[in-house]
């Protein structure tokens, strides 16, 4: 065991846990409770550092930590009385660098003031220094507790075992893709989201509200096989009006297929079909996924809509048929995912998905006007099965009155027949009505 | 749409259609390509498929002889020159024009460009 300090990334601070819980888990990974952005925590072995790393968006870095200490006089004092701490790093044929991180505080900080004077006192004579590729990465980190804090609270001296994955926000950015909707998931969340799911290489992996394949993108680049279902037709073929600035319609080279060539991932593509994910029946009973992710619509900026029969049908030609739809009441679009999650997951299979809900202190607010008591968000109110667990609950705060909350929940057994989710009045079905019509005074 | 995918569907969800398995397959055109060979991900791909399912997929591209006709008794006991047979059917094949369709009321599900269309109205449950 040895202990190491790692460093994590400040955005999305409500969901750090949970994708660090489930890395860990995936790997096996024996974890302790993490407290802060940073955290020393002790590893059995540097294969654990990395496969952590090689996953999480929301890790930075992660230090072999020699020294924790709380003043300078002690960084030094311990220096001088361990040998081993700069001796190992000062080796002839082992070249270095020093570097230097502050968290907590960024104004009036001079790294290069503070490594001049680590130098100054403690002394390399052996290895030699190379800023742009050192064997050894060495690093003072300074952690204040308040912006305004003259001295850190804790010091830290250790080696870089190696950054996290928070490149892949800027290698999947949306400006850059080929094909998106309006809708389309904000790249960090979505690799989050992949990192609760637990999807790993050779995985199954399914949404059933593909869209424009925001979510199954970064399961194909942790090299699951993917597939999604879309029950509007010029969504699937990417037809139709886009969701681009200035650009009036979708063109002809895009496609979720061009997505996964542009990110080069093609070869985990293996379908997509214009589907109504409601209708269960279109999945085999031998068709077992081993995770599911998706972003229902909540009927704001894209419809909720499921097929209906018995109605007329619009045709125009032999292949694109419309079909009626109708809206979709959002307690049972959620109920009907959870269902289907029951049935089509392996066991211990995850379903992540996210779930708008209306601000608790907004409804008091204005309670008498609009929303009936017991449809504001609370814990309880969430869709329940009695086959699948509640493993994760994060928030990503979207208006002044309104949120959304990814759910993510394992399959426990399989379930027995008459087993459905249950949902009680949380105020989603009134979501949309909410959002448009309410005005506070 | 991968030939993996028809292994997966079904057509239940279509009014007095209780088995709806295997959907039965035309393919009017297809593209291979070179997907590269997993020995372990092709046996966990294995263990989910159902082989009669895979042997209609199989004929329907013509390409019936990669594969034999009754199912293998264990997976892993495949050499690999007998697994690349079955993962070229199931990865490589890419079905571009084609139907699929339901083998107990014959309705057409028409597959363009690649994607299957799984919404017909006339005879839902």
């Amino acid at each position: 065991m040895f202990p190491v300090l790692v460093v994590f990334s400040q955005s999305h601070l409500d969901f750090r846990k949970a994708e660090f819980e489930a890395i860990c888990s995936l790997f096996c990974i024996k974890v302790d409770n993490l407290e802060d952005h940073l955290f020393v925590m002790n590893f059995e072995s540097h294969q654990d550092v990395e496969k952590l790393l090689s996953r999480s968006v929301l890790v930075k870095f992660a230090l072999d930590l020699s020294l924790e200490v709380s003043t300078y006089n002690d960084l030094y004092e311990k220096i001088e009385k361990f040998p081993n701490i700069i001796g190992k790093y000062d080796k002839l044929n082992e070249s270095f660098a020093m570097r230097f991180f502050a968290i907590g505080k960024k104004k009036k900080l001079d790294g290069m003031e503070r490594i001049k004077a680590f130098l100054d006192i403690v002394q390399f004579n052996h290895a030699p220094i190379s800023l742009s590729t050192p064997k050894n990465e060495l690093y003072l980190v300074e952690s204040y507790l308040n912006p305004t804090d003259e001295q850190p609270s804790k010091i830290f001296f250790g080696r870089m075992l190696g950054e996290g994955r928070s490149e892949l926000k800027t290698k999947y950015n949306l400006r850059d893709r080929c094909y998106i909707g309006n809708t389309t998931m904000d790249p960090e969340l979505s690799f989050i989201q992949a990192n609760l799911a637990m999807i790993r290489s050779g995985d199954i992996v399914l949404d059933p509200f593909v869209g424009t394949g925001g979510l199954i993108l970064p399961a194909a680049e942790f090299g699951a096989f993917v597939m999604g279902t879309e029950i509007n037709y010029q969504t699937a073929r990417a037809q139709g009006k886009s969701s681009r600035q200035g650009v009036k319609i979708r063109n002809e080279s895009e496609s979720i297929q061009a997505n996964f060539e542009q990110y080069k991932t093609e070869q985990k593509l293996l379908g997509i079909m214009i589907a109504d994910s409601s209708k269960h029946g279109i999945w085999s009973s031998n068709a077992m996924f081993d995770a599911i992710v998706a972003d229902p619509p909540y009927g704001v900026r894209e419809k909720a809509t499921k097929t209906v029969k018995n109605k007329e049908i619009e045709s125009a030609g032999d292949y694109i048929r419309y079909q009626q739809k109708e809206e979709y009441n959002l307690e049972s679009a959620f109920c009907d995912l959870l269902n289907l999650a029951a049935h089509i997951l392996v066991k211990k299979g995850r379903v992540s998905f996210w779930y708008p809900v209306i601000l608790e202190r907004f409804v008091i607010m204005s309670a008498s006007v609009l929303i009936p008591t017991g449809c504001r968000y609370c814990s309880e109110n969430l869709p329940q099965h009695p086959a699948m667990e509640l493993v994760s609950n994060c928030e990503q705060s979207l208006t002044r009155k309104t949120s959304r909350r990814l759910l993510t929940y394992q399959k426990v057994r399989q379930p027995i027949n008459s087993e459905e989710c249950e949902i009680q009045k949380t105020g989603v079905s009134h979501y949309r009505s909410f959002l448009f019509t309410s005005k506070i005074n | 749409m991968k030939l993996f995918v028809h292994n997966f569907m079904s057509s239940r969800f279509l009014k007095n259609v209780t088995v709806g398995y295997p959907l039965e397959l035309t393919v009017k055109q297809f593209v291979e390509k070179d997907i590269e060979f997993d020995r372990e991900n092709t046996i966990v791909m294995l263990d989910k498929i159902q082989y009669e399912a895979l042997l209609v997929a199989a004929a329907a591209i013509n390409q019936s002889d990669r594969i034999p006709a009754e199912k293998p008794s264990k997976w892993d006991e495949l050499s690999d020159d007998q697994l690349r047979q079955f993962h070229h059917l199931l990865m490589n094949i890419d079905v571009i024009d084609g139907e699929l369709v339901c083998p107990e009321t014959k309705t057409v599900f028409p597959i363009k460009d690649g994607i299957p269309n799984m919404l017909k109205v006339d005879a839902e449950k």
